[in-house]
């Protein structure tokens, strides 16, 4: 007889690297003459207790649930999405596009299209590398990057000429239609902090794509060709077919950030928003193991530490969130292929 | 060397060597001697059984055969390699139902590319391959074929999946797995468990990523996956590379077993023996060309070795052709 | 016309090229040895830093440039850590100019470079980077394909088994490429900081994606690289210059971004990438 286990190993390497750069962050504390228990402990006290700073940390983790999953679906199906960041900043310019000039379409219609814009905007973007190496194999690291920077030139190049509200770095606001209504509007918790519905949107979507990867066919297929491109094409899986379907999926998911600032918070879309939450998917996915239920805790965890570095400014530089989220990434690389190789050892001879 | 008085230890899996070659042998299993024999006073059979630590059971015997119908036919094919130079030059065959087609050939001579482009993996430049009705070059027709290839690490499976996700790979858009767009996961368990049972595949566990198994365990799933499709056509390359003798001997018995219940299949193998003791027809291929067909019954590996490098040179094509 | 190529608009040109030309340069040498290197980027930013802080402390811009490239050793690896090292500059360049200026944003001035007094008749080879990049350039080219060097760098980016087998040391070849990647682009940061007095926040400005771009157009040639650099160069010098086109500025820096694309997709010329770039190599286990 012998009780199911709960797996607890994938989670090792994520907390290893975290508990590391927190320790590296330490040092570096102590190195500008500043107490580290003083810093963490401001920085801990601060980021939680009151509804208030909850609220700015779910707003900060918003956006990174799209852009985690973003990079998680295109690492699952085998791609390097590394363009989120142009994704998203092509969709959140349609969404508000859309949403402040979008006067025929019916009001109730008016935030749902607009989320649709900003998502098929980003799919739009995914799918052109994607496309490219399908047909021509044209790597997708490199096509994403320049797709990030064409995105951000033409996006400010229409914001800046076209679309302008003078004197600003903004477009015209959107309806009042489309808008996303704050959290603290509806429900009286999180007074004076942004965070807004779309943080529910974020949580479904997690939900959903959780779903898809491992219930769906084509979530099936997705992994298949992820983990052997061969193999899948021996399972009559249409490979190139799959890569620009990853990427415009991805691209699809980045562009719904747009939801959380565009309609949720600032109700216009402003240059230089993104604040790289693009790039720190990338590190909320890999800390998540690329496990979409996963994202929805290292969003959090990294919402705390950008909400959280702002709080302790006046005594660090609040760039030292910057630094532990690099030395995080490079620490989640090189220590999940350790415990991976840990793991397998456990597992065979468990098995044998 | 042992003429010159030198003491020789031989550590090898293959049985014949042992027989020819050794004056004694030492059988281990796990770890620890089971026992010593003197080559000549035992079979191949007896050390095989102190190998595996019980009677590996006696193979599934051949029924004979009466005439079934035409269940493939290839006809002119000829097909490029990666580098996109003729690999297999205008071969032509037919495999009639309950009939196994071994194919021998000398490593690089177009064998895997004539697999390749019949499992619908490559695209040739002429000819047909008919099975049944349906056309092989069709991916659609992955249903009517079943295939067992030759690197199963690269194409039989995917490493990062579970045992339970690879004994659906290439089987998931059946209806029987998937409805709408979401896997059936009631009915694949059901699948799962039937090919582990049937297929004794160890640990019998579903969930366990597949990396974690065995080689010949890993074969396993292949073969069971592929062999519970009922498949027309079966196209088994190298299918039991690389396993111990129980695991080759069960997917013989396997083989056969499809064979009987009237499968038309194509063998692809690298061991002589193993072509000679289930083929029907060996096949030989030379440079990308058939270079003779022949009846098991009346063939011996000399014979296909001399034909297999070409130093003979085209007997039996015209009657298969016909 | 005419009033277009005067000197300044040259001396623009160079000004403009040379921090894409360098990490061009590097980028070549790392991607012939089978690295893809996207932390470019990021290692311009911190040296650029790097040689204001160093140049603010010591009052010497020579001193920083060495800085600069030293600061470089950090062991740039593929793509992942390529993201890793460029959120790290972030982060890092702030949080130091934060400590060391007070402003996170903006470092104090720095003294400039000097000029080659002895070329002073030639005023745009007054200034040593351009020199110094020209030099390397061609030095590149006679490393890369005309030394042994060279012909193994590029046998380990093609093919590394194959080098392994014939006894080159496949992970030290690596390494000396991703140094000399380090030490151009670190060069190239120092001149920005130079060129500019100063260290603001972020001044890379996606130079360092830009050089990518140009080894790539390039043909992962240092001739190659020095070209599309200056190509880029000139597009922008001549949007600065034209002020009516001004406005479009944005829309031609999108020009180096779209040429790799289209380069990659092999409409202008097959442009193939070193065959084991950015497959980390691992000796089979015996």
């Amino acid at each position: 007889m012998r009780l199911p286990r709960v797996n607890f190993y994938p989670l090792a390497g994520p907390a290893v690297a975290s508990a590391v750069s927190f320790a590296i962050g330490a040092l570096l504390i102590l190195a500008i003459g500043r107490s580290p228990v003083d810093v963490y402990g401001l920085f801990f006290s601060q980021t939680f207790g009151n509804s208030y700073v909850l609220g700015q940390v779910l707003f900060r983790a918003t956006p990174l649930m799209f852009t985690g999953l973003a990079a998680a679906i295109s690492f699952r199906g085998g791609l390097f999405n590394i363009g989120a960041e142009g994704q998203l900043t092509v969709g959140a310019f349609l969404t508000a596009l859309v949403g402040c000039s979008g006067h025929w379409i019916p009001s109730g219609l008016l935030m749902p299209a607009a989320l649709v814009a900003g998502s098929a905007g980003g799919a739009l973007w995914g799918a052109i590398p994607g496309f490219l190496k399908a047909r021509f194999g044209a790597h997708e690291v490199i096509n994403t990057i320049m797709m990030n920077f064409i995105g951000t030139a033409l996006v400010s190049y229409l914001v800046t000429n076209v679309f302008l509200v003078p004197a600003t770095v903004h477009t015209p606001a959107i309806a009042r239609a489309a808008e996303i209504p704050r959290l603290d509007l509806l429900t009286g918790a999180f007074q004076g902090a942004p965070v807004n519905l779309s943080l529910l949107l974020a949580l479904c979507v997690c939900y959903a794509s959780y779903i898809f990867l491992w219930k769906s066919r084509p979530g099936y297929e997705l992994r298949a060709t992820g983990l052997s491109r061969n193999a899948a094409a021996y399972a009559g899986i249409d490979v190139a077919r799959q890569t620009v379907l990853v990427l415009a999926v991805s691209g699809g998911l980045a562009g719904l950030v747009g939801s959380n600032f565009v309609l949720g918070y600032k109700h216009y879309f402003e240059l230089g928003f993104s604040e790289n939450v693009g790039f720190i998917g990338i590190a909320v996915a890999l800390l998540a193991k690329n496990h979409p239920l996963g994202i929805i805790a290292t969003s959090l965890f990294f919402g705390i530490l950008g909400y959280g570095s702002l709080t302790i400014n006046t005594v660090v530089p609040k760039e030292l969130a910057n630094i532990l989220e690099a030395i995080m990434i490079m620490f989640v690389i090189v220590l999940s292929r350790l415990v991976d190789r840990w793991m397998l050892a456990v597992q065979q001879k468990s098995a044998a | 060397m042992k003429k010159q008085g030198k003491t020789v230890i031989l550590i090898t899996h293959k049985l014949n060597e042992v027989m020819t070659i050794s004056d004694r042998v030492t059988v281990m299993r796990r770890g620890s001697v089971v026992g010593e024999l003197e080559t000549a006073s035992t079979s191949a059979r007896e050390i095989a059984r102190m190998m595996v630590g019980d009677d590996v059971g006696q193979p599934v015997q051949k029924v004979p055969r009466g005439g079934g119908e035409t269940v493939v036919n290839v006809e002119h094919l000829s097909v490029l390699n990666d580098r996109l130079l003729p690999a297999v030059r205008d071969v032509s065959f037919t495999i009639d139902q309950g009939e196994i087609l071994g194919i021998a050939a000398v490593e690089g001579n177009g064998q895997s590319e004539l697999v390749q482009a019949i499992t619908g993996l490559r695209r040739f430049i002429n000819g047909r391959v008919v099975v049944r009705s349906g056309n092989a070059s069709d991916r659609l027709s992955t249903r009517a074929l079943a295939h067992i290839p030759e690197d199963r690490i690269k194409f039989g499976i995917v490493l990062g999946f579970t045992v339970l996700e690879n004994l659906i790979l290439g089987r998931h858009r059946e209806p029987e797995f998937s409805r709408l767009m979401l896997l059936d996961r009631a009915k694949i368990d059901e699948h799962a468990e039937r090919i582990i049972e049937g297929f004794d595949i160890r640990p019998r566990r579903k969930d366990l990523p597949v990396k974690s198994l065995s080689g010949g365990n890993q074969q396993k799933v292949v073969v069971g996956r592929e062999l519970s499709k009922d498949a027309a056509l079966i196209v088994a390359s190298q299918p039991t590379r690389g396993l111990d003798i129980r695991a080759i001997d069960f997917v013989h018995s396997a083989i056969i077993r499809e064979r009987n219940r009237g499968k038309a299949i194509l063998l692809l193998s690298s061991d002589l023996t193993e072509l000679l003791e289930l083929a029907d027809r060996i096949a030989v291929m030379y440079e990308g060309r058939l270079n003779g067909i022949f009846h098991t019954s009346e063939t011996n590996e000399r014979e296909l070795g001399l034909y297999m490098t070409g130093f003979q040179k085209h007997r039996g094509l015209e009657a298969a052709q016909s | 016309m005419d009033a277009l190529f005067t000197l300044a608009f040259l001396t623009q040109i160079a000004r403009i090229s040379i921090p894409y030309a360098l990490p061009a340069l590097g980028a070549t040498f790392s991607e012939r040895g089978g690295v893809v290197n996207i932390a470019l980027e990021g290692i311009l930013l911190v040296s650029a830093f790097a040689t204001t802080a160093a140049a603010f402390v010591t009052g010497s811009p020579m001193f920083g440039i060495l800085c600069g490239v030293i600061c470089v050793t950090l062991k740039a690896d593929q793509i992942v850590s390529g993201i890793a090292v460029n959120l790290f500059a972030v982060g890092i360049t702030k949080f130091s100019c934060q400590l060391l200026f007070n402003s996170s944003s903006n470092s104090a001035r720095i003294a400039g470079i000097e000029q080659w007094s002895f070329l002073a008749a030639v005023p745009v080879l007054k200034n040593p980077f351009l020199i110094t990049t020209g030099l390397l350039v061609v030095a590149s080219h006679i490393l890369l394909f005309r030394t042994k060097f060279g012909l193994r760098l590029r046998a380990v980016g093609e093919h590394p088994e194959a080098a392994d087998s014939l006894g080159v040391n496949v992970a030290r070849l690596r390494y000396a490429g991703l140094i000399m990647c380090g030490g151009l682009t670190g060069l190239a940061g120092a001149w920005l900081a130079v060129d500019q007095h100063s260290f603001t926040d972020g001044m890379s400005a996606g130079r360092g994606f830009i050089a990518l771009a140009a080894m790539i157009i390039g043909k992962w040639t240092p001739i190659g690289a020095l070209s599309a650099a200056l190509l880029f160069g000139f597009a922008e010098s001549l949007t600065i210059q034209l002020e009516s086109a001004s406005r479009y500025l944005q829309l031609v820096q999108m020009i180096p971004y779209l040429l790799t694309m289209i380069v990659l997709a092999g409409f202008i010329g097959r442009s193939t990438a070193p065959a084991s770039v950015g497959i980390p190599y691992e000796k089979e286990a015996i």
